[in-house]
């Protein structure tokens, strides 16, 4: 359930109003940050196709996304977390206004900046592991669909915390397609991955191999 | 669990290349995110500090609760 900073701004008086107005982000930050995303989550999945391509024996191969669905998929999803970052930032924002009083403008701006830091620094992190974690997955799924590879998959690293990635790795090897259709991060802070061991002998030539065209 | 967990939870020699591999680009994304979200911080506290003094000073301080309290 998303949350909601709107119904705050009516616990608020006039002046963190109009410091929660300056402060938060509107719709021209998340266009910025959903391309930013988009350009961040391209070059995810270029460098896991070079991965990929490694494992299936063909090192040194550098991807090249420019297939329009794909880029479309891509798009989406970074369009979706730029809203869902913005909504958050603008709902914590609310609440720390909520607790202030202070008299001058440049007391607020000092707290802003403070805040902002302190929020960022929690929150970058895990924005850029699920971009990079979305990506990657997608590009697994895309590589080994379009070369027509078949193989099997453990989920990595071996350890883990949550019930979802626990079950996975109780598992052991599974077939490539159970991997592809379950694809991490399963949560925020996910750090795994699929290491995929492809049938190479199924393997294309290298003239013929799928590399995000 | 970590962000980053130990190379040593990586079962194979394999896995554990990726990972590094993965940290690279990782670390990449995070500097190109941290400066735009610097960006829209400095762009948001500019806004604060342009605030007009007549307009602030127009600005009822009072919050709700307080003016039901009183």
């Amino acid at each position: 359930m998303p949350l909601e900073w709107e119904p705050l701004l009516q616990n608020m008086s006039e002046a963190q109003r109009l410091i929660h107005e300056r402060a938060r982000l509107d719709s021209v930050d998340v266009q910025r940050m959903s391309a930013e995303l988009l350009a961040l989550r391209r070059q995810a999945f270029n460098d896991e196709l070079l991965l990929q391509a490694e494992a299936l024996g063909y090192p040194d191969q550098r991807g090249n996304l420019t297939d329009e669905y794909l880029l479309a998929e891509l798009e989406a999803q970074s369009e979706e977390d730029a809203k869902s970052i913005a909504n958050t930032f603008n709902y914590f924002l609310a609440v720390g206004l909520l607790a202030l009083l202070f008299p001058t403008v440049k007391d607020y701006e000092r707290w802003f900046l403070q805040w902002s830091a302190e929020y960022w620094a929690q929150k970058d992190p895990v924005i850029v592991q699920i971009a990079a974690g979305t990506a990657a997955a997608l590009a697994q799924q895309a590589f080994y669909q379009r070369n027509r590879v078949g193989g099997s998959a453990k989920l990595q690293p071996r350890t883990a915390v949550c019930p979802v990635c626990l079950g996975w790795i109780a598992r052991g090897l599974v077939p490539l397609f159970v991997a592809l259709n379950n694809p991490p991060p399963y949560h925020p802070r996910c750090p795994h991955y699929w290491e995929i061991r492809p049938e190479r002998a199924a393997a294309p030539s290298l003239a013929d191999l799928w590399m995000g065209e | 669990m970590a962000s980053n967990p130990d190379l040593s939870s990586f079962s194979t020699k394999a896995a554990r290349s990726q990972e590094q591999h993965r940290r690279k680009t990782r670390q990449r994304m995070l500097a190109h995110w941290q400066r735009l979200v610097q960006t829209l911080t400095a762009d948001s506290a500019a806004r604060i500090a342009d605030i007009p003094a007549a307009m602030w000073d127009a600005a009822d301080k009072t919050t709700p609760e307080a003016e039901r309290a009183a």
